[in-house]
Parts: C-alpha cells; sequence; structure tokens
C-alpha cells in the first residue's frame, strides 16, 4: 500500500529547458510513427502529447541518446496501437470536431499516394520495419533492438514487407 | 538506393505536419500529475494490521542480534556449518576496518552493516522487501586467506597450446592437449531435439590416437506431478561451453539450465512442453581427474559468466549476477555458490561498490579458486554495472565496461560521447581492489589493453556527437566525429592515473580503429573507413608515445598476430573497388620509422560466380571463425605455421521463364556447403611470403530435422592440434590425423568419435 501511495511523486529529472531540447530531439520521429498508425494530425498530436508525458513520469535511466531513442520508439508504437482499440474511439459520436476529422479523412484518400496507403495497411509486424527503416532512417540492427526480435527476424520482415508492398502495386 | 526503394522513401511525405511546438503545456501537465497524485480510494486498515503484526512477530525473532552462516543441502535438509577463516601466509591478518580503509581511498566503498547494503540498493531504485533478508548469512569476520598459487604450469613447447593473448595467462577452449592427452568438447552438434554433446580423452601412441574416454552431456526430465494427461517436470539442460586442463584436473565448464515445464502428449502423439516458472541458469564447472576422467568436484557459481581465466592452478571467474531483481527470495539476494551440495553467500565485507558510478545494479562477481585437493574459494563482489568483458595479465583483472555517454552542455552544443569504466582486481595474492579509471570511446576487445609493468596502455575508438542549438532551444545542426585514442594510466598507492595519451593522428577524418596489437614497447593499430592504415606507435617511453610511421593498404586487419621479433602478420578484409575477400599480410616493423609491407598479400575471394551454360553458381565465403575468436586460430609460432577453417556454400540457380519474364531459382538438390582446413606458412624472404596449403576438403551437408535446418553441421573442422610431429584435425564426428614432414602434411588414420 505504502508503494502505491506513492507512484506518481516520481518525475524524471529534467529542467523545463532540457525537456524542450528533447521534445525539439523526438518530436517529428514520434509524431511520424503515430500517424502511419491513426493518419490524422489530431490523433497523432495527442499520441506525441501522451508519450512524452510518459516519458516524464518515467524513471528509467538510459546508457545513451540511442537507447532513449529505442524506448520512445516503442512507447509510440504501443500508445498507438492502445488508441485504436480505446473504446471511445469505437462509439458513434457526432459532433463538430468529429465530422471535421472525418470529412478531411475521406478528402486526404483521395490523394494518397499508393506507397503511403499499401505501407500503412500493411500488417503491423511488416509496417513498422518499414517505418522505421525508410522514413526514420534506422539501421536493421537498431530496427531489431526497438522491436526486440532478432537481426535475422529483422531483416526477414522488411524483406517481406517489402515483397508485399510490390504484389499489392501489382494487384492494382 | 533504387527507385522502388526511393518511392517508399518519398511516401513520407503523405504525412501531414503537426501543428504542435509547445513542449511547456505537456510539461506542465506531468508537473501536475506529479504533484498531485491519484488518491487510494480506499484505506486498507486489515491490511495495515496484517503488516505491522508480522514485523513485531520478525522483530521478536530476531532480536538475537547475530548472523549464522547456514548451509542448505539440496535435499532440503538444513546443516549449519561456519566458515572458516585462515591466517595468511606472511602472517599479517588483513582485517575488515583496513580493507575498508585502503578502498575508499581508491575511489570504492563498502558495507558496514547488512543494512548499509539494503539501504544502498534501494536508494538505486531497487525495491527489496527487507523481510526477506533476515535469516542471510553475511558475516563482518576476517576474510578468508589462501595460500598463494603455484608457480605456472607450462605445456612443452612440442605439443598445442590455445593462441592466448598474455604469455602464462590460459583462457579456456573446447581443445587442450597437455602431453599425449587430448581433451575435447565436441559441442557443435545441435538440433532442437538431441542436447548430447561430448567430452572426450584421447590418447596418442607412437602417433596413433585412440578414444579413451567419452563423457555425455545431455538433457535431463524429472517428473514431478501428472494431471490427466498433462505432468509436471523438472528440465535441467547442461551445455559444457569451454575447458581448461592442468596438471592434476580437468575443468569443464557447463551454463546449467534449470527450469519446469507442463508436458502434454498431444493427439498427434507429439509432445508439447510449455515452460513456465523457476528459470535459473547458473556457471557451473565440473571438475574430473585428468587421469581417468573420474568427477570429483562440482562448483555452481550464481550468474551469468563473462570470462575465465587460468593462471598455475588458480582459476579465475568473472560473473554478472543479477537474479535478485526478479525474484525476492532470499536465497538469491547475494551472489551465492555451491561446492559439490553446500552453498555458501559472500561475507559483508568482499561486497563493495565504486562511489561515482552510475546505475549499480548488478553485482559483478569475481571468484578464485585454488585448483589444489581443497579448492579453497576466495570471492570478490563489485556493485557496479554488467561487465562485457576482460582482460587478465599475470597480476591483474581487468573489468571492462562501456557504458552511457557523458554529456557537456556547452553554450551552443551538446556533447555526448561513450566512456568506458575499468575497474582493476590485484590477482597476485588475495583479491584486492586496485582501482579504476575512465577512459574516452570504447574498448572493442581484450587486445585493445596491455599492462606493462606499472603502465597500462589502452587503445580506445568512438563517435562523437555535436547538436548545435539556435536560441538554445531548437536543434538546427547536428554533427558527429569519430575519435581515436591512445592512453596510457601508472598505477599508484592511490588507484590509477593518467599518464599519456595521443588524441590526434591515429586516422584520418571517419576512421575508427579496427585492430591494435600491443608487442612489448611497441602497438600497431589499424584504422579503417576506405583504406587501411596501419600505424606504429611507439610507447617504449610511457610519459610520451609517439606516432612513428604508417602505412597505407587496402582493406583493413581485424586481428593482428605478432610473427618472430619483427613482423606483425594482419588477418582481415581486402576491400578495393575491384575485389572483395578475406586478406593475409605480412608487415615489417624492424624499422619504427618505416613500417612496410612485406612482398604480397595473399587473398582469398569471398563471393566466385560462375556461369554454367544459362545457369550460374556463387561460391559464397563464410567469415572465417578466428576473426571473431582468435583462440579457433591453429598457432605454432615457433614454426611459423598458422591454420584456420573456411567454410562456404555453393549456390546453384537455375535460370527460368514465366509471364513477368526471365528469373533465377535456387535449386536446393545441387547446393551443398563446403569446408575446408588451410595452413598458412610464411617466408619473411620471399616476394610472396604468405603460403597457403589445403589441408582438407569436405563437403558438410546441412542436416534437416522436421524441416528446421541445424545451426552447425557434424563435419566442419573445429581445431588442429598436434603433439610432436602428429597433427590431428578436429571434427565433431571424428579425428583426421597428419604427420608433418617441413612444410607438407601426409595424411594418415582417422579416427571416429561416435
Amino acid at each position: 500500500m505504502f508503494v502505491l501511495y506513492m507512484k506518481g511523486l516520481n518525475m524524471r529529472n529534467l529542467t523545463e529547458t532540457e525537456f524542450d531540447k528533447k521534445y525539439h530531439m523526438y518530436k517529428d520521429l514520434i509524431y511520424n510513427i503515430a500517424y502511419t498508425y491513426v493518419h490524422n494530425k489530431f490523433d497523432s498530436d495527442d499520441i506525441t502529447q501522451d508519450v512524452f508525458i510518459k516519458y516524464l513520469e518515467s524513471t528509467v535511466e538510459f546508457n545513451s541518446l540511442d537507447n532513449e531513442k529505442y524506448w520512445l520508439i516503442r512507447v509510440t508504437i504501443n500508445q498507438s496501437k492502445n488508441y485504436l482499440s480505446t473504446s471511445w474511439k469505437k462509439k458513434t459520436i457526432l459532433n463538430d470536431e468529429m465530422v471535421e476529422r472525418t470529412m478531411e479523412k475521406e478528402s486526404r484518400e483521395k490523394e494518397k499516394n499508393d506507397y503511403y496507403r499499401i505501407i500503412t495497411s500493411l500488417p503491423n509486424k511488416y509496417k513498422e520495419p518499414i517505418v522505421l527503416f525508410y522514413y526514420e532512417d534506422l539501421k536493421i540492427e537498431e530496427i531489431a533492438k526497438v522491436l526486440n526480435i532478432s537481426l535475422n527476424c529483422a531483416k526477414k520482415r522488411l524483406e517481406r514487407g517489402r515483397q508485399k508492398i510490390k504484389e499489392e502495386l501489382n494487384n492494382e | 538506393m533504387n527507385d522502388f526503394d526511393k518511392k517508399i522513401k518519398d511516401s513520407k511525405e503523405c504525412i501531414e505536419k503537426s501543428n504542435q511546438n509547445d513542449s511547456h503545456h505537456i510539461y506542465e501537465m506531468a508537473k501536475n500529475k506529479v504533484e498531485k497524485p491519484a488518491l487510494i480510494k480506499r484505506f486498507n486498515y486489515r491490511l495495515v494490521i496484517k503488516y505491522a503484526i508480522i514485523v513485531m512477530f520478525l522483530l521478536v525473532m530476531f532480536t538475537g542480534g547475530f548472523f549464522i552462516s547456514k548451509s542448505l543441502n539440496k535435499n532440503g535438509n538444513e546443516q549449519i556449518i561456519y566458515r572458516n577463516s585462515e591466517r595468511s601466509n606472511n602472517n599479517q591478518s588483513v582485517n575488515y576496518e583496513e580493507v575498508a580503509t585502503n578502498n575508499k581511498a581508491l575511489n570504492f566503498g563498502s558495507f558496514e552493516t547488512k543494512d548499509d547494503l539494503i539501504n544502498y540498493l534501494n536508494d538505486n531504485k531497487i525495491n527489496i522487501s527487507t523481510s526477506s533478508l533476515n535469516d542471510v548469512q553475511i558475516m563482518s569476520d576476517e576474510i578468508t586467506i589462501s595460500p598463494k598459487a603455484d608457480a605456472a604450469i607450462s605445456n612443452s613447447s612440442s605439443s598445442y597450446q590455445t593462441n592466448t593473448q598474455v604469455e602464462n595467462v590460459d583462457e579456456a577452449d573446447i581443445v587442450k592437449v597437455v602431453g599425449n592427452h587430448i581433451f575435447y568438447l565436441a559441442t557443435n552438434v545441435h538440433t532442437y531435439k538431441d542436447y548430447a554433446r561430448y567430452l572426450y580423452m584421447l590418447t596418442e601412441n607412437d602417433g596413433e590416437l585412440f578414444k579413451e574416454k567419452t563423457i555425455e552431456y545431455n538433457r535431463t526430465e524429472e517428473l514431478l506431478e501428472t494431471i490427466d494427461n498433462y505432468s509436471l517436470v523438472r528440465i535441467v539442460t547442461m551445455i559444457p561451453n569451454d575447458l581448461y586442463v592442468t596438471n592434476k584436473y580437468v575443468v569443464v565448464r557447463v551454463t546449467k539450465t534449470e527450469y519446469k515445464s507442463i508436458k502434454q502428449i498431444g493427439l498427434d502423439s507429439k509432445t508439447y512442453y510449455n515452460n513456465t516458472y523457476d528459470y535459473g541458469t547458473t556457471c557451473y564447472f565440473e571438475i574430473y581427474d585428468v587421469n581417468d576422467l573420474s568427477l570429483v568436484k562440482t562448483i555452481e557459481l550464481a550468474g551469468s559468466n563473462v570470462s575465465t581465466r587460468l593462471i598455475g592452478n588458480s582459476l579465475y571467474v568473472v560473473n554478472n549476477y543479477n537474479d535478485y531483481l526478479r525474484n525476492n527470495n532470499r536465497f538469491y539476494f547475494y551472489p551465492y555458490f555451491f561446492l559439490d551440495d553446500v552453498i555458501y553467500y559472500p561475507y559483508l565485507n568482499h561486497i563493495y561498490y565504486c562511489e561515482d558510478s552510475p546505475q549499480m545494479k548488478t553485482y559483478v562477481s569475481l571468484y578464485k579458486i585454488i585448483l589444489d585437493d581443497e579448492f579453497t574459494v576466495q570471492d570478490l563482489h563489485i556493485l557496479t554495472p554488467t561487465v562485457d568483458n576482460i582482460y587478465s595479465s599475470e597480476k591483474n583483472i581487468y573489468l571492462i565496461r562501456t557504458y552511457g555517454n557523458d554529456v557537456i552542455n556547452e553554450d551552443d552544443y551538446q556533447l555526448t560521447y561513450p566512456k568506458t569504466r575499468v575497474v582493476v582486481v590485484n590477482i597476485e595474492g588475495d583479491l584486492t581492489l586496485a582501482g579504476n579509471f575512465d577512459v574516452k570511446g570504447k574498448i572493442n576487445d581484450k587486445y585493445w589493453i596491455d599492462e606493462k609493468d606499472e603502465y597500462i596502455r589502452v587503445v580506445t575508438t568512438g563517435r562523437e556527437y555535436r547538436n548545435y542549438y539556435f536560441d538554445k532551444k531548437y536543434v538546427y545542426r547536428n554533427e558527429s566525429t569519430i575519435f581515436n585514442f591512445l592512453t596510457i594510466f601508472k598505477k599508484t598507492d592511490n588507484g590509477f592515473e593518467e599518464s599519456s595519451s595521443i588524441e590526434e593522428g591515429i586516422g584520418k577524418p571517419g576512421e575508427s580503429i579496427r585492430s591494435a596489437r600491443f608487442n612489448g614497447d611497441v602497438v600497431t593499430i589499424v584504422t579503417y573507413r576506405n583504406i587501411d592504415p596501419i600505424y606504429y606507435v611507439d610507447i617504449s617511453n610511457p610519459l610520451n608515445p609517439v606516432i612513428t610511421s604508417s602505412l597505407e593498404v587496402t582493406g583493413y586487419s581485424v586481428y593482428q598476430h605478432p610473427y618472430k621479433d619483427n613482423y606483425v602478420i594482419g588477418f582481415g578484409y581486402e576491400n578495393d573497388n575491384a575485389s572483395n575477400g578475406y586478406k593475409i599480410t605480412l608487415f615489417d616493423i624492424s624499422d619504427k620509422e618505416d613500417i612496410k609491407q612485406v612482398g604480397n598479400s595473399a587473398v582469398i575471394y569471398n563471393y566466385v560466380p560462375t556461369y554454367i551454360e544459362n545457369d550460374y553458381k556463387e561460391l559464397i565465403i563464410d567469415i572465417p571463425q578466428f576473426f571473431y575468436n582468435p583462440k579457433a586460430l591453429f598457432v605454432d609460432n615457433n614454426l611459423g605455421i598458422y591454420g584456420f577453417r573456411l567454410q562456404m556454400q555453393d549456390y546453384y540457380y537455375e535460370k527460368k521463364t514465366d509471364s513477368s519474364g526471365i528469373y533465377y531459382s535456387r535449386n536446393l538438390s545441387k547446393t551443398h556447403s563446403i569446408t575446408k582446413y588451410l595452413i598458412i606458412t610464411i617466408d619473411e624472404n620471399s616476394d610472396n611470403p604468405i603460403s597457403i596449403l589445403e589441408l582438407d576438403v569436405r563437403d558438410a551437408l546441412y542436416r534437416n530435422y522436421d524441416g528446421t535446418y541445424s545451426a552447425y553441421s557434424e563435419d566442419y573442422y573445429q581445431r588442429l592440434v598436434f603433439i610432436g610431429d602428429n597433427y590431428y584435425l578436429l571434427s565433431n564426428n571424428k579425428v583426421n590425423t597428419f604427420t608433418r614432414n617441413g612444410n607438407d602434411f601426409i595424411e594418415g588414420k582417422e579416427l571416429l568419435l561416435k
């Protein structure tokens, strides 16, 4: 009980200035990954905010900037998946904001690049290596670390993802 | 990047830009959550009373206030024993207070009481229940002194010795030769069904080899309980890794894994295992009599093994141990070890911490085991980040850990780079902390550090990052540079001090160190990005090391081996625009002002395509094993003979045509693996000083078990050893014998091992 009461009293030891540097260093990375899941900037901004709050609340210590980046990517992926499965998103709520988001989404569909559409509709296990490799310029070794899989598995998934993109393009 | 890849990359532009650019509100939100934590919904009075009663009960039980050593027989019957301390040979007892004072001066702290240790661990964010520790045996007694190790046992030069870094410091390997006996671990047969490994004792008699004894390591399964068609079983797997041999004993290091599993026989008659809890892995030693391989002793040490060394008859073991992070059971809180069935825990004054080291969550345990009739064990534990690697001289063991980045905030940029901490333990008598030092960059292998007299010479490399800030807020530019250092430290009474360094001149911009080799007063360093300068660095004056000459060649060496007094053999890669392969080069270092290549290199091209009518073949050679494990290199420095194995795949592609056009498909039935063992001889007076002889060649077929590939083939060569003029090429299933006559090898009999 004592431990539960203490929960939430720890915040990462960063001044606001230091956090601002981290924010600008990582916000594009987090936002882009989130966007490939939720496909709109409003939800992507929400997820970005949630990830940074989690970062500030977490007391995990990082050996290096690389490890910090990998941790943030993992949290972003998890938050994005959680976001997609939360119940309020499944309810049909008609309000102005919701209608506006839907209309924008529909208009964007028409303009969306085929490659982007195919990539973001891939199963997660193929999409994630593709996004990390091509969009965020991570190396295979880094992708394996982020996704907690072996190097060979990362290579195979990346290759399989590329194959699937080709198959989809050929089918259209 | 081809067109397809470019289009994937360009598709990122479809992502809409975010409007958010304000970190302040996020920071405030997080801060508000911290300052107003969520209240507990319900105050549980019953739970509070329950804990209070438990605490009071435990206080009453343990108001005696003394600690006893407790041994637990593995079958459950408890025995109480006391650890005895003995005086050292020189009649100077080292008591706890002296040890603590000395180590504080060297930047190490120790613990006076168990509570100090617990508080220290809690401060480092480790949540350990104090109630689990009350009956753990921690003593604040005199430390155990053991007799000095015997003089080094040296093999006759007429038989094989492992390629080790330091003379008289033996390193474990899968084969050792003593007298006319070969002790060999055939460990590389691995399928998911067959867990058997073997220790062979082979005896040479008049050139002929006989299999004298075999010990099989297997997976055991013990039935614990059965319900319906489910069984709870306890599974123990014993995988022998490597071994040492002394005049009395054969010491085999085994990875022992123990866990419980639920076993079910399915409708298809296959057996399924669902591994559950109690998973534990320890470092386990089996000690056999060298004459007949009868088991004499077992020693089990908590933690995962980093490395071992044998000096004389003292075995040194370095483990990382952090099982207590996942297990609050009192048996796991401290590093423990078993001698046969008796468990031992450390003395409190054998546990230290580095006063300025971050993230101390692991016990790095160093054990010294005297391989005599009593098997005395000394131990020393340091709370520090896990150790990556070790280097050992005859006097000291260096525990190496690359950790974290050093961040320096300047006015307009933030600088980060890796650092390495080295903790030094003196092993000449009792295990004693000698100090520690930090060095900028990474030590990428054990050959990059060397001790000579009171000086420690260290080579490091790393990448330094600079993030430049606009208005101290936005990163507008980042850049990185590679650095390469040689640093020399001097041992003093207060630890280690930096004596001198070279921070410029090793490697051109963008080049990092790929290999280094210390050889007395010289270190040769190879860097690489596109070409491979090898540098001659004169370190005869530790206060003023100087780069005296360099030589540019294509490719780079990953392993350097001294040859005679004035030469270095470089083993590595060839990489110019025309060809790729593995390269062996002889360098003349007799003149420090002019390091030279002797004659031509020998290159083994690692990719050879061949066209056969409409089909084609690709011969691809794997990276030689000794590039990452120098012990796999056969070395006879007296005769200048070296040897290693090559593995290659001969892929066969058939030309096919379908609706999309022509493509090539691999034909598995025509694809096969080949293994070769190569002998290298050196003639420094020749224009082609490197000669390569194929000692043996054979097909090595992959074996499929239930649709999966085996990791290794039984036919691959593992090691070449010799006794006198008789050479034995060991693979997992047989031994091929050769007799050497000059530089010729005449094939003899074959001994089948299974």
